[in-house]
């Protein structure tokens, strides 16, 4: 026997499919972006073609989700721990569609770049800043698998190094730019792809307050590290 | 029997009827279906045996009880031609004088009018068995009957008066003529002479309605129910007076108020141990101590009421105890809750409540005392009244107990007319029970 | 516990280690929690957890059972109730109580309303009887729908409104405080939401104690919860956060529905 289970245990069936189905969903969002990271480099046509295809496969279960979620309320009148389960799995589902949505966007946005076929990227960094993420969106997911709020804390840290990347990588990429007008277009996808990695590394960070509040009833309470400036470099 | 189980293993390999297919199981049920239905039947048939008979009984008894005792209902009347001597009963104004009239021979008069249509009867010893057939109170009923029509006619005029019980028997065909003459109560002379006035037209049965209006007597024909009636009725009063609201304070007490002990376990277990006590040891105590130690007077209602008080009391105080406890625990709850004392709850609602139930309980315990003979004989209301009682200190009889004495009687017109009582006691049970269905009917109410 | 300790200085009414015997067996253990006043405050928890025998601590209805024995302390305005002092008759003018079941009084409607106030001697004449009755059933949201059948039996009422009738009954002595002993056990979802509707309205004149199986209905009507399990106080807090964010593990394995 299970321990801490509901009397009425098809309210343990529908919770765990819920978790599951947010599983899913969390590695589904993980591939597409992983993907994306992986043809911004290598520029293969079938793989970003793929990535824009699956990405309503995200939306689906995003629905469902949200479906699910809703029936359980409906049925269950869920309460506490429970309540809160439910309510966070609909808000991390959110999070991660929106995910994909970023990564297929980073996908149509290197299509253009490979039309293009301007050979001069200046963006060194980007694979890392990628990487990086990833690995946040990853661990938070594993967080959110085991409960774990203190892990989820170190991936809420960590968003402060996608930060400074990104910034970095702006000022790097405004000054091709201004080196060179023929990059404009391409440098101008560049900035889009890498402020929707920096967005990705932000939902990180937001499933791993929702990761909090699972545990223990209440979002973080010191205020996050930030680090992305870009808002405020005016030149180079 | 053994009622503990113990399931050895409950392997899914056991066999038989459990696991067996639907078809199977079903078919085995229906198999065993005409046993328990014959059982149920069988059941069914034991019972209406059982109402039968006892219905049976019951119609033996009423119809024994109605056919020996509505012949009761009428009474023979001899026609006697009288001539009364309006001198010796009236007044210089030719108005009845009471006094005169009482200290006159009626009983002289009556007979010689009645020898006057027998002139061949001339000896003694004859004449005085042809005045037998009249009652002996016949002159008290004629004269009753002239006080009545105020005046005295002048000249021979035709009265109805009563005839001896024997004579009543021989009319209503109780009397076997055929008996020796030494073993019957109605000589062969008399048989005679009562055969001559019957050719005559001179005998009729009339409604006898001296039984409902006067008290007992010797003669069964002047005897009457309704003293008994007006006993029973009074001692009654005074047991529904005395023990309803001792019987109703004490349930109260005993059900709200009362500490939960050991005395109030020894009083509970004794007043239901009271009811179950004989009856005759109440009259033994009634003697004892309200005739014995308190000097109240004998065979009166009043006494008999409070000997049959004491003995109903058990009976209303588990029947209010009984009703009070279906009232709901919420009706007293909200009450309580509302802060009304203990003691307003029990009276502005539980016993409102409780009502019909009391009610019911104190008819039965009414009827009981109503059919009550023992302890009444006990304390003297056995005597013989033939006075109607007018208070509760006079001496009186109850129904049972009048019953009793005349059953018991050597006429045999006594025993119709206890049978007529019995149906007199009958009909009072029977009304008095349709008045507490009445009551509680207009007293019920739902919640 | 802390918290209750703590809370309690400016307490309407403040239960100190409070004990509950029925005969040999013990009801409540060493319960202490103080409750603010004109709020409604809700106990919940298992069957048999002494939250309802806490609840008649409050106007001491449990002297009703004999075997019942109450020990410590309830401060009503900082007297305590379990004093011989205190006339449990007077108390109860002054707390006062709607149980599980609707019970009127198989009476008319008027005469329920008017008993209280009646026995208490309350009202002087005919007329302040007639307000006082208008004014409690208006209170207990029934006067439009009975103020043309005040004659009638209050038991030809439907179930909802028998219990706004006994609402308007216990509010008729004009008490501080109402116990509700699961008012809405008997009654249908419409009826259910009438009366917590009404505890919400009546919140703002009475201090409201309310014993409820259901804990939506505790969450919907209390500022406070108290949760009750096998005769202890477990966690009294806050409404929202009871059900939000339990501190204690049975608190949290009782509301989510889990075996404890």
């Amino acid at each position: 026997m299970r321990d801490n289970q509901h009397i009425v245990t098809a309210f343990d069936d529908d919770l765990l499919a819920l978790n599951s189905s947010l599983q899913d969903l969390g590695k589904m969002a993980i591939t597409q972006f992983e993907l994306s990271i992986d043809a911004l480099a290598t520029q293969h046509q079938n793989t970003l073609d793929k990535i824009i295809k699956d990405d309503a496969k995200l939306d689906e279960l995003e629905a469902e989700i949200h479906e699910k979620a809703l029936e359980i309320i409906a049925v269950r009148s869920p309460l506490a721990k429970d309540l809160r389960h439910v309510l966070v799995a609909l808000k991390v589902a959110t999070i991660l569609e929106r995910t994909g949505d970023y990564a297929r966007n980073i996908a149509n946005r290197t299509k253009v770049i490979a039309t293009a076929g301007n050979e001069n990227i200046p963006g060194v960094n980007i694979g890392r800043m990628g990487q990086v993420t990833r690995d946040m969106l990853h661990d938070v997911m594993r967080a959110y698998a085991t409960r774990d709020a203190d892990k989820a804390l170190d991936v809420w840290r960590r968003d402060i190094e996608v930060d400074h990347m990104h910034t970095a990588f702006y000022k790097e990429v405004l000054a091709s730019m201004s080196r060179d007008p023929n990059v404009v277009a391409t440098g101008a996808h560049l900035l889009f792809i890498a402020k929707n990695i920096e967005r990705i590394g932000d939902y990180a960070t937001g499933i791993a307050e929702q990761v909090h509040f699972l545990v223990h009833g209440a979002v973080p309470e010191d205020s996050r590290p930030k680090a992305d400036r870009t808002s405020r470099v005016v030149g180079v | 029997m053994n009622d503990h189980h113990e399931i050895v293993s409950s392997s899914a390999g056991v066999a038989g009827l459990y696991n067996a297919p639907t078809s199977v199981r079903m078919a085995h049920i229906a198999a065993g279906l005409k046993k328990r239905r014959a059982a149920s039947k069988r059941l069914r048939i034991y019972g209406i045996a059982a109402i039968c008979t006892a219905i049976g009984f019951l119609c033996i008894l009423l119809t024994t009880i109605i056919s020996n005792g509505y012949t009761a209902l009428q009474q023979t009347e001899i026609a006697v031609t009288i001539d009364v001597p309006a001198d010796e009963i009236v007044d210089a104004n030719g108005v009845i004088d009471v006094d005169k009239s009482r200290n006159y021979n009626w009983d002289g008069l009556v007979k010689r009018s009645f020898r006057k249509a027998f002139p061949e009867v001339t000896g003694m010893l004859e004449q005085r068995s042809l005045g037998e057939l009249l009652s002996a109170n016949a002159g008290y009923d004629l004269r009753l009957q002239i006080e009545a029509a105020g005046t005295v006619p002048t000249g021979a005029v035709t009265y109805w008066v009563k005839s001896s019980d024997d004579v009543d028997m021989l009319m209503k065909g109780r009397m076997d003529r055929s008996i020796d003459e030494k073993k019957r109560r109605i000589k062969d002379n008399q048989l005679v002479w009562f055969d001559k006035i019957v050719a005559e037209g001179s005998v009729r049965l009339a409604f006898n309605s001296t039984f409902f209006t006067a008290a007992d007597s010797r003669e069964p024909e002047s005897a009457g129910v309704l003293g008994a009636i007006v006993g029973s009725a009074m001692a009654l009063v005074i047991t529904v007076m005395l023990a309803l609201p001792l019987a109703v304070m004490a349930a109260v007490y005993l059900e709200y108020f009362a500490p939960p002990g050991r005395l109030t376990d020894f009083i509970e277990v004794n007043v239901n141990n009271l009811a179950a006590v004989p009856s005759i040891v109440f009259g033994l105590l009634g003697l004892a101590v309200f005739l014995g130690f308190f000097g109240m007077p004998r065979s009166a209602p009043l006494v008999g009421g409070m000997v049959l008080a004491l003995m109903t009391l058990p009976t209303i105080i588990i029947a209010t105890r009984a009703s009070i406890r279906a009232v709901p625990t919420s009706i007293r709850d909200a009450a309580l809750g509302l802060g009304a004392s203990p003691m307003q709850t029990a009276l502005d609602h539980v016993l409102p409540l409780a009502a019909p139930g009391i009610l019911t309980g104190t008819i039965i315990g009414i009827a009981q005392a109503l059919g009550e003979t023992a302890p009444l004989i006990m304390i003297g209301m056995v005597a013989f009244i033939v006075d109607v009682p007018t208070s509760f200190t006079d001496p009186a009889t109850a129904l049972p107990v009048q019953i009793f004495i005349w059953s018991d009687s050597a006429e045999r017109a006594f025993y119709e007319r206890a049978s007529l009582a019995i149906m007199a006691l009958l009909l009072f049970l029977i009304s008095m029970n349709m008045t507490a269905v009445l009551l509680r009917r207009k007293f019920e109410k739902k919640w | 516990m802390d918290t209750s300790v703590e809370m309690m200085s400016d307490s309407k009414l403040k239960a100190q280690k409070v004990n509950v015997f029925y005969a040999e067996k013990q009801a409540l253990f060493d319960v202490s929690l103080g409750i603010d006043e004109k709020s409604v405050t809700s106990f919940i928890g298992p069957s048999g957890c002494g939250k309802s025998t806490f609840l008649r601590c409050f106007n001491r209805m449990n002297d009703v059972i004999p075997s019942c024995r109450v020990q410590g302390q309830i401060l009503l305005d900082d007297v305590d109730l379990n004093s011989p002092k205190i006339d449990p008759v007077l108390l109860r003018a002054r707390v006062g109580m709607v149980f599980q079941k609707p019970n009127p009084f198989p009476k008319t409607v008027y005469e329920n309303v008017a008993y209280g106030p009646r026995i208490h001697g309350l009202a002087a004449n005919r007329q302040e009887m007639d307000f006082i009755v208008e004014d409690s059933l208006k209170k207990a949201g029934l006067w439009k729908e009975v103020s043309d059948r005040l004659n009638d039996q209050a038991t030809g009422l439907s179930g909802g409104q028998q219990q706004r009738l006994c609402i308007a009954r216990a509010i008729a002595i004009g008490p501080d405080i109402l116990l509700m002993d699961e008012p809405c056990s008997a009654l249908d979802p419409i009826a259910t939401s009438i009366i917590e509707e009404l505890i919400s309205d009546l919140q703002s004149r009475f201090t409201i104690l309310i014993v409820t199986h259901s804990m939506q209905q505790a969450a919907r009507v209390s500022q406070k919860t108290a949760y009750f399990h096998l005769g202890q106080l477990i966690e009294y807090g806050d409404t929202k956060g009871i059900f939000t964010r339990p501190q204690n593990e049975q608190t949290e394995a009782y509301i989510s529905g889990k075996i404890g």
